[in-house]
């Protein structure tokens, strides 16, 4: 019998999922993922949707065919890490304070943020941290990870990279008009 | 469009036709309609065929809606119809999501029929664009296409059926109105299809849906029985020729009963896998009889289903066509003509599964 391509998630799995949130992003945003499940879409990289426990039920109980997509896709796991991506960005954002405000609508277009496109963030980060990103207008643009901590903003120039765009990656809002799926 | 315009692209016509794309015949038809104003009145086929139509299609249209109806008809489809968004409650609420698009100077229009539907009068951004859309604040959606969804009328906590889903309009629509609880099943058979709607879900934040690559003539696998389903079947489009122009020449008589045959077959399994007492909305973006009423007809010839009223405006479903005598009930299901409502053609039907 082949392994099926979309499958609940194994409790590794979930354990990596729910620690990699907790540690990038507070304790808070846990309670998001109470009432659903986690699946894994395995392929190039494993995708991450999250999906409500009525709807995990039911696709559980057809096991004889096997779904294209359920839920919503959170993030993905690729090399033992679990990376935040757009939809998970928007689920957690209003549960945690790691969020950095930008100027510049460029993230949309799979660009980096420059330290000169940064309003403000509502936390301290460090290099590598998984950092959700909003516009002023207060409207998600993505989500990405520090490519330097919050501590050396102040000694760098404006034209310091913060974070890095990704055309390829489901990291910003864009990625719906870039055809990504 | 001034004349400069028209002159440019009577021009280009001339010498790049082959170079021309879609935009551009939409643009050329309207030239010739004006043209054509400014000169004799022509009868309905000569119209017609000035249009680009095959003329078995000015035929039939006659055959509908008589000579006089089908010229508003076909000139009707040299216009453009208004733009129009769909809210979604699911990411913002209305009153947000239309104070952020007017900030930007998007002017929008209620819909006395529905909450959830604008009309965008005036839009200095491209509408599929703004970071708004990006959020899944809104969906671009035709108003005639709220109506099926509606009509099938989805509550929370039921099991729904949506077996030609893509690109997921009117599922992410369905979620909206279950207000996320409940299940959606939503089938598509292309992998394509599959990429584009599993991304305005995503887009929409619809949670409820799971979404399975395949055959809907193949349901009854699932071992299911939907409380309702929704049957939005693949079809010859002649009802948005307005949006797409080239389908005046890209369907033969031959394609058309080809899709009748599928459409019966989509609907006979949709309706072996949907509970006793449940409800099935059918529905084309088709004006042709075979697809909409003589598919219903077939139907109610088989199963054991009654069509219930849908309360719609539009004109009723015919019940002569050519030297056919239908049902008589099938006025009960409703024709939405472009010029009639403003919008995009549509045929509706409801069936509700009797008690076996």
């Amino acid at each position: 019998m082949n392994k099926p391509t979309f499958r609940i998630r194994t409790k590794e799995e979930n354990k990596l999922i729910m620690e990699t949130l907790e540690a990038d992003f507070g304790t808070n945003v846990l309670v998001v993922f109470k009432e659903y499940d986690f699946w894994i879409k395995e392929g190039k990289v494993k995708e991450v949707f999250t999906v409500p426990k009525k709807s995990s039920d039911l696709i559980t109980k057809i096991s004889i065919l096997e779904p294209y997509s359920a839920g919503i896709p959170i993030g993905s796991i690729s090399s033992n890490s679990f990376h935040l991506e757009i939809e998970g960005a928007n689920i957690i954002s209003n549960y945690t304070s790691k969020k950095i405000i930008v100027k510049t609508v460029q993230f949309l277009y799979g660009k980096p943020i420059f330290k000169e496109n940064i309003t403000k963030y509502e936390e301290n980060f460090d290099k590598n941290d998984q950092i959700i990103v909003i516009g002023e207008n207060k409207l998600l643009y993505g989500v990405g990870r520090a490519e330097i901590s919050s501590r050396e903003l102040s000694s760098l120039k404006e034209n310091t990279i913060v974070i890095k765009g990704s055309r390829k990656k489901p990291l910003d809002v864009g990625w719906y008009l870039r055809g990504g799926s | 469009m001034n004349l400069n315009s028209l002159v440019i692209l009577a021009i280009l016509r001339n010498y790049s036709n082959r170079l021309l794309l879609y935009f551009d015949l939409k643009l050329l038809s309207k030239i010739k309609l004006i043209e054509l104003s400014l000169q004799k009145e022509y009868d309905v086929f000569e119209l017609g065929s000035k249009l680009g139509y095959l003329p078995y299609m000015i035929d039939r249209f006659i055959e509908m809606l008589g000579e006089s109806e089908t010229k508003e008809l076909i000139k009707f489809n040299e216009t453009t119809l208004p733009q129009s968004i769909r809210l979604n409650s699911l990411r913002n609420s209305f009153e947000n999501s239309e104070r952020l698009l007017k900030r930007k100077g998007i002017q929008l229009e209620k819909n006395t029929e529905f909450p959830e539907s604008r009309a965008i009068t005036k839009s200095p951004h491209p509408i599929g664009a703004t970071p708004e859309y990006l959020n899944g604040f809104y969906m671009l959606q035709g108003k005639n296409s709220l109506y099926p969804p509606r009509i099938l009328d989805p509550q929370e906590g039921e099991l729904i059926g949506d077996f030609a889903a893509a690109p997921g309009g009117k599922t992410t629509h369905l979620a909206q109105l279950m207000n996320n609880k409940g299940v959606i099943i939503a089938l598509e058979i292309s992998a394509n299809r599959c990429r584009s709607l599993k991304s305005n879900l995503s887009r929409m934040g619809v949670e409820n849906t799971a979404v399975f690559q395949m055959d809907a003539r193949n349901a009854k696998d699932f071992d299911l029985q939907f409380d309702k389903i929704l049957l939005d079947v693949p079809c010859s489009g002649s009802g948005i020729i307005i949006t797409d122009p080239t389908r005046k020449k890209s369907k033969s008589l031959k394609d058309i009963l080809h899709y009748h045959d599928y459409q019966v077959s989509l609907l006979t399994t949709a309706l072996n896998v949907l509970k006793t007492n449940g409800e099935l909305v059918y529905c084309t973006c088709s004006l042709e009889p075979e697809e909409n009423e003589l598919v219903i007809s077939d139907i109610l010839k088989k199963a054991d289903v009654k069509l219930s009223e849908i309360g719609v405006k539009g004109k009723p479903g015919i019940t002569k066509f050519l030297d056919m005598d239908l049902e008589k009930n099938l006025t009960k299901t409703r024709r939405l003509y472009p010029h009639e409502t403003n919008g995009e053609g549509f045929f509706i039907a409801k069936l509700v599964k009797n008690d076996e």
